[in-house]
């Protein structure tokens, strides 16, 4: 297994890294002092494993997680010194945590269930969605800029378009291409605040600036910025219901 | 009758906000069925004794009985609706009782008049003639009546509304207490600091398999640290030099947890180290230092402490790099403490600020006069 150690303060890594190192089956192929240094990497270098400290500068440990999409996601394992009250909300057997300090045999039957769970394709799923649970609706997305990583802030996205495997984020003056799909992103993001208005695309709520009806049903939509869409009759009710209309 | 002035009480108690905070109603029940009991039973001793005499009909007696007990009912259904029996304090009692009866002769009169007046009325209309005894003996007596049935109506009210407020008063009471103890307990986690501690442990434990030395030492400083925090007195005063001490086996902890993330300088004069302050006021300006310059910033961060003695007052600064003050910014509990804290010992005297400079950092000053004793 590839695992990465991610933990602001160096003592809680070095711990990591003795135990680590002891496992025959275990490769340390990163470690990271914050969030984004971390989400970069990750990105990058698919680990099998990463042990995620929750407090952490910048983007912290359970922020992190929620970015990943679902079904694509590490062995996530969150580890903690006092966020005890917030993790033990997370079923043990669906996505293990660490409480600081924790000893060796505790540190074992973690690792034991990792390997239990290696090729498993619901653990980092429910580890993704327990995190978006603790975190609410994510108010920063992590997007590529460049050759790394940034954060925006979501309430300056105007709409999401699926293309094939990727989702386009359009903010007013930038696009991002990110490799996610749109149900994901939208469960991410807060489907109160992205509505779907077909198949393939989502607008936020705040940007709509007026529907006009064409026929059977379907609607044109503005947004704030000029931009015309079209909003499939399928998906009229939930907008309305969302906006009132 | 009685019934129908229950239900008075019981909706006066409603609008009654002192009444309100009763948490049941079952005294006032007990209160209407022992008032009812007592009528029954008196009406039936009063109908029994003319229904053997033929010469009278029987409405006659039930009428009479009705008038009375229908203006009693009446009466004291207008007692219960007026304020006063929840507005006047209970105690003490005579003040209570003194308050109630001084409208008796009054609402003796009322009675005599309403009750005869009917009953005559009445008696009348049916062209049947109403013979009662001669009014010299009538009025004392029937006043006298009317009076007893009020003592024992004030009576059996006051029983039954001292154990309403006697309720109310426990209930308010165990509030009090229930809301002191969480107050306690708030006080006792932040002095623990959970995060702190847990996060210092897990540094022990990890430099254990690397320094058993320094994780010895970590844990002493620890050790220290929280008796320290345990055995301080808000109201206690140490010397600036304890107070530094302790301070440094704070920074000493958050560096090795923080190790290579900060650097710190000390500059503390000579002359204000026998300066008394308030025991440990300085840890949480220390710590906003750390949670906000050190904690939240991914690269390396310093943080000044500089105490000295300047125009007869001693001068405390604590300044971090990697934070800006928003202009959202609110104090946290921490610093608002350390203000009290000052406050209660030097009033306006010792100051407490707060500020954020241009190069990116934030400064917490605090100033304060020199004690006498120690200048």
């Amino acid at each position: 297994m590839r695992a990465f150690i991610v933990d602001d303060e160096a003592p809680a890594r070095a711990k990591l890294r003795l135990w680590l190192t002891k496992q025959s089956d275990v490769e340390i192929t990163g470690e990271y002092a914050d969030g984004l240094n971390a989400a970069q990497a990750i990105i990058a270098d698919s680990p099998d494993v990463v042990f995620l400290d929750v407090q952490m500068p910048g983007l912290d440990g359970l922020e992190l997680a929620a970015q990943f999409e679902s079904d694509d996601a590490p062995l996530f394992v969150f580890v903690t010194a006092y966020d005890a009250h917030a993790l033990a909300a997370f079923d043990l057997n669906a996505v293990d945590y660490l409480l600081k300090p924790y000893d060796e045999e505790r540190f074992g039957r973690a690792l034991d269930r990792l390997r239990e769970r290696r090729h498993s394709a619901v653990y980092p799923a429910s580890a993704v969605r327990a995190a978006r649970l603790q975190t609410g609706i994510s108010e920063r997305l992590l997007v590529p800029a460049g050759e790394g990583l940034r954060l925006i802030d979501t309430s300056l996205i105007h709409l999401l378009e699926a293309d094939d495997n990727y989702v386009r984020v359009h903010t007013a003056d930038r696009q991002y291409l990110l490799r996610r799909t749109l149900r994901d992103l939208l469960q991410q993001l807060g489907e109160q605040r992205f509505v779907r208005i077909h198949k393939s695309a989502a607008v936020n709520i705040a940007e709509i600036d007026a529907l006009t009806p064409l026929f059977k049903g379907d609607y044109e939509l503005r947004l704030r910025s000029g931009k015309l869409l079209r909003l499939s009759r399928r998906y009229t009710s939930e907008l309305f219901a969302l906006t009132g209309r | 009758m009685a019934q129908s002035s229950l239900s008075m009480a019981t909706s006066e108690l409603q609008q009654n906000p002192a009444a309100l905070a009763s948490l049941s109603h079952s005294p006032l029940i007990v209160l209407g069925v022992l008032w009812a009991t007592l009528w029954t039973l008196i009406s039936a001793s009063e109908i029994s004794g003319y229904i053997h005499d033929p010469s009278v009909p029987v409405w006659q007696p039930v009428a009479l009985l009705l008038i009375s007990t229908g203006t009693i009912a009446a009466w004291l259904t207008v007692e219960l609706r007026s304020t006063r029996y929840f507005e006047v304090p209970l105690d003490p009692p005579l003040s209570w009782f003194h308050h109630q009866l001084r409208r008796l002769p009054l609402l003796a009169l009322c009675y005599l008049v309403i009750v005869f007046g009917v009953r005559h009325g009445l008696f009348a209309l049916a062209g049947a003639p109403y013979r009662h005894a001669p009014w010299r003996i009538l009025v004392p007596f029937e006043s006298a009546k009317a009076s007893l049935f009020y003592c024992l109506w004030l009576g059996l009210t006051y029983g039954t509304l001292s154990q309403i407020r006697s309720r109310e008063q426990t209930a308010q009471l165990n509030l009090v207490q229930k809301a002191l103890v969480e107050a306690q307990l708030a006080r006792l986690r932040a002095q623990l600091r959970p995060h702190f501690l847990f996060n210092t442990l897990n540094t022990v434990s990890s430099l254990m398999h690397s320094d058993v030395g320094r994780a010895d030492r970590l844990l002493t400083q620890l050790g220290d640290l929280l008796r320290a925090s345990l055995g301080a007195d808000e109201t206690d005063t140490v010397p600036l030099r304890e107070e530094m001490r302790l301070l440094r086996l704070y920074a000493q902890i958050m560096e090795e947890r923080f190790s290579g993330r900060v650097s710190m300088d000390w500059q503390i004069g000579e002359a204000a180290l026998p300066v008394r302050v308030p025991t440990m006021l300085l840890q949480p300006l220390l710590e906003n230092a750390f949670k906000y310059g050190v904690e939240r910033s991914v690269g390396a961060q310093h943080i000044h402490v500089g105490a000295n003695c300047h125009q007869r007052r001693l001068h405390i600064k604590i300044r971090n790099t990697g934070s800006v003050l928003h202009s959202q910014w609110r104090e946290g509990i921490g610093l608002a403490n350390c203000r009290e804290r000052l406050r209660v010992l030097h009033g306006d005297r010792a100051t407490l600020t707060v500020s954020g400079d241009a190069a990116g950092g934030v400064e917490a000053a605090i100033s304060l006069p020199l004690e006498p004793s120690s200048t």
